[in-house]
């Protein structure tokens, strides 16, 4: 167990608390009852789901990693997070399904369609370039019908709204809504957690796996859906955010040997500290005004991808 | 002697035609046939993959009912393919293969396959010849008692070929069915017993002298031996 890693991640979510201070500390000398409500109505929900949905995309990241053996499976590189969040807004604003639980329904529905149509799209153990373009045609599909849906929207506000909404922010949620993110989320994690050591032994093939008295495609079934579950729940709350779930079993791996199956609760960790990592720097960013958390994961995860696609293409040709 | 192994009605459709089969403990086996005559789809179906008909017995038990942690004591599947997609290094690669950690175990194995010096190597990173060695150190790690490999003995040079055949003999010395594919035809002297295969049929089953001396191994593989060699018929 990595304990250095849970102790960076509580840090930061102890930070996540007080950040920033001053307005806090004010508070609790001025009206210790408003600062209660901050720290629990405003302050809490958002460095739970920092913390929640980080975990969830390293977690679903490394279980989809190994599932398909591929290092660069992950929720947005599959196109389920673009999934997710077409099937949030469709949910809401066409089917009127405005709970918090409902939508997580949705959003899990759209990233479970997204998760299939890569297998059909791409086979089942996709090839590093089969599985990059069929991921990309799912984004860009998923991300031009979202569109469509939110222009052609009942609500003249949809665009608006969705521009906080799915570009991946942990703004202003309430408890409630974060607790629809979270619990199937965890209920699914662990489900994925269950499957650690199996999802190792898949290291050796699918064969070695159905020799050693496993089901693979039950295997791969379970990985998918609780993948989708746990991402759609946290999407249809948050928005999508990218390269977590890319970066954080790469470097969970490192930890764990190059074991898949072991990676996951690293990887869980490795992403709560990134996605809670990220927010802090939203609030901080000394720009006046909040950025969507969406926009800082794109923005410092970009070079690592490249980074990472630049090595597979050296380990391929060396 | 009361077999290891007895299968019946194993059968997979379009590849593998009915056949029952039993192992006693003790003995090397080759699966010989031209190439898509069915030798690896019955391996794979006592490996009990893609869901074959008929049913495996090892030492009276049901493998399809055997909880995967006494499964790998039971029975051990080399598959043909060998490729490595993460980066783990041979001893962690070896140790896979056990249900609970025994680092003597796995240092033995290494010591065994001369894989020592390549213990902190990634498995993705060796050669040919090495993958196979250390897979092979994988699947004879918990000992099962029934060992199924496809093509263990391919792409190697003769010191490992011989190397290998030496490991799979003490295996069987000490107690283990072993049953290998086998392309190389000249290795089977190495085995107690060969099972021929052609189109999906067992064609034959007998000692490696009365195989190839027998009127089917010329029709299976439309070759005859001509001295140490083979000519074509």
């Amino acid at each position: 167990m990595k304990w250095w890693l849970l102790a960076a991640v509580l840090v930061t979510a102890a930070l996540g608390l007080v950040t920033p201070w001053a307005p806090l500390m004010d508070l609790i000398q001025t009206d210790p009852s408003v600062a209660r409500l901050l720290l629990v109505e405003l302050r809490l929900p958002r460095v739970l789901l920092g913390l929640g949905y980080g975990a969830t995309l390293g977690l679903a990241g490394a279980a989809l990693q190994a599932i398909f053996a591929n290092p660069l499976a992950s929720p947005d590189i599959t196109g389920s997070s673009s999934g997710a969040a077409l099937g949030a807004v469709l949910g809401g604003y066409y089917l009127g399904l405005t709970g918090p639980l409902t939508l997580a329904g949705c959003g899990a529905a759209g990233a479970l369609l997204a998760l299939l149509v890569l297998f059909g799209l791409a086979g089942l153990r996709p090839d590093t370039s089969s599985l990059l373009l069929a991921g990309i045609a799912i984004s860009l599909a998923a991300g031009a019908l979202t569109s469509l849906a939110l222009a052609l929207a009942p609500s003249p506000f949809a665009f608006y709204d969705a521009f906080d909404w799915l570009m991946g922010s942990l703004d202003d949620r309430s408890l409630g809504q974060t607790g629809a993110a979270l619990i199937p989320a965890a209920v699914a994690g662990l489900w994925l957690i269950r499957h650690s050591a199996t999802l190792d032994r898949l290291a050796l093939g699918e064969d070695v796996l159905a020799a050693l008295g496993h089901d693979p495609g039950r295997l791969r079934a379970e990985v998918v859906i609780a993948s989708a579950v746990a991402v759609g729940a946290c999407v249809s709350v948050c928005g999508a955010v990218g390269f977590v779930g890319l970066i954080a079993p790469i470097a969970a791996r490192k930890l764990t040997r190059g074991h898949p199956g072991r990676a996951l609760i690293p990887a869980a960790l490795i992403g709560a500290l990134l996605l809670s990592g990220a927010d802090l720097l939203a609030r901080l960013a000394p720009l006046g005004r909040t950025i969507p958390l969406g926009v800082i994961t794109a923005v410092l995860g970009t070079p690592l991808f490249l980074w990472v696609l630049l090595r597979l293409r050296w380990r391929l040709t060396s | 002697m009361t077999p290891l192994l007895v299968a019946t009605g194993l059968a997979m459709s379009g590849r593998l035609a009915p056949l029952d089969l039993s192992l006693p403990p003790g003995t090397m086996t080759a699966i010989i046939g031209p190439n898509g005559s069915g030798k690896t789809s019955l391996l794979r179906s006592l490996a009990r993959i893609d869901r074959p008909d008929g049913s495996v017995w090892i030492g009276g038990e049901n493998v399809d009912r055997l909880l995967p942690t006494r499964r790998a004591a039971v029975l051990g599947f080399l598959p043909a393919a060998r490729e490595m997609i993460w980066p783990i290094v041979v001893r962690d690669l070896v140790a896979l293969g056990l249900q609970r950690p025994d680092s003597g175990r796995v240092d033995a194995l290494l010591e065994e396959l001369e894989l020592a010096p390549l213990a902190d190597r990634q498995a993705d990173r060796l050669s040919t010849g090495e993958r196979v060695r250390a897979l092979l150190a994988r699947v004879l790690a918990p000992r099962p008692s029934v060992l199924l490999l496809d093509e263990p003995l391919s792409n190697l040079d003769p010191y490992w070929v011989m190397t290998i055949l030496q490991v799979l003999r003490d295996a069987a010395d000490e107690g283990a069915a072993v049953l290998v594919t086998l392309h190389d035809l000249h290795l089977l002297d190495a085995f107690d017993r060969v099972l021929m295969m052609n189109r999906g049929l067992m064609v034959s089953d007998a000692a490696p002298d009365v195989t190839i001396q027998g009127s089917s191994f010329a029709d299976t593989f439309r070759v005859e031996p001509n001295g140490p060699r083979w000519r074509l018929r």
